[in-house]
């Protein structure tokens, strides 16, 4: 049978709506492969498709669960691959250089009331786009995830490591607090790089 | 699959080698192909497919090209550079292990 532009918008809709595939980036790919099987099939649509989807459910929900837990994974191993990538060095050097120069000028207390919440201010904007972009159609799983495990990261400075800074010696305080400031501006970066890869999705 | 415990390991290594042989191709393409080589006897599973296909392309053995066809977008993989050069491990891996499996199963007679 021959699918009509309206025909693939019913399908897309049924994913969406009945199964839940709500990342476009999943989505248009179990979309084709359903598209392609009935298309490799003789009969009217209409009278097919119900039962048709009926009969995929499994393949569709299976697929659907089984992609999001590996984005997930996906996206862990992203926020891995940045902190062992060269700019991430360096960038973390330079960022532990000049804040270790600016205590030793101004003093450890001058710090804590201008830079200490940088780690969580920096990265917010970005986080509060991706997290408008759930409620739009450009969902995508594959930012998503990024997001979400840089998030983690930096939420556990908020909630945990910003206690150590403020607390621990210079030294110690400028090395952690850089790490998450070079991190939260990595954050920008990685994201960039993600969207480039989901950028034919339209 | 058919009897998919003995094939599940394989699933990768058939995809690349498909992969080898015919460029670039899509999810249900290659689904097909499969059937049409072994003439129906083997079916992949199609809820296994993709995420093998994902794993692939975030280990950079594969890469992917969107394509609108027929009124939806399209994903079709194909090898890199460093993919190709692992299909060839992991096939010569495959040979070996049907080598083994062969003399296991039906041992020369010796005398």
């Amino acid at each position: 049978m021959v699918l009509s532009k309206e025909n693939i918008a019913v399908i897309d809709k049924i994913l969406l709506k009945k199964h839940g595939l709500i990342y476009r980036d999943i989505r248009f790919e179990i979309l084709d492969h359903l598209a392609s099987e009935l298309e490799n099939s003789e009969g009217n649509f209409d009278e097919q498709i119900s039962e048709f989807m009926a009969a995929k459910k499994d393949f569709i929900q299976k697929t659907n669960q089984r992609l999001t837990q590996q984005y997930s994974k996906n996206g862990l191993q992203q926020v891995a691959k940045t902190v062992f990538s060269l700019p991430f060095i360096l960038l973390y050097a330079i960022v532990t250089l000049a804040f270790y120069y600016l205590i030793a000028v101004h003093g450890k207390d001058w710090f804590l009331t201008y830079f200490d919440i940088l780690p969580i201010v920096i990265p917010a904007p970005l986080s509060l786009i991706e997290l408008y972009s759930l409620c739009t159609s450009k969902r995508r799983l594959y930012t998503f995830s990024l997001v979400g495990s840089f998030n983690m990261i930096f939420m556990m400075y908020l909630f945990l490591v910003i206690h150590l800074v403020r607390k621990a010696d210079n030294i110690y305080a400028v090395a952690v607090f850089s790490f998450f400031f070079a991190l939260s501006l990595m954050y920008y970066y990685s994201y960039w790089v993600a969207k480039q890869h989901t950028k034919k999705l339209i | 699959m058919k009897n998919s415990q003995l094939y599940k390991g394989s699933l990768t290594t058939i995809v690349m080698k498909l992969l080898e042989e015919n460029g670039r191709m899509y999810g249900y393409e290659i689904t097909q192909k499969v059937k049409e080589i072994t003439q129906g006897e083997l079916k992949i599973t199609e809820g296994a497919l993709y995420p093998a296909l994902h794993k692939l392309e975030a280990d950079g053995v594969l890469e992917v090209e969107i394509e609108n066809v027929d009124n939806r977008l399209r994903k079709y993989y194909k090898l890199t550079e460093k993919g190709t050069a692992e299909t060839v491990n992991r096939l010569a891996e495959l040979e070996d292990f049907i080598r083994n499996m062969q003399t296991l199963v039906q041992p020369k007679i010796t005398n």
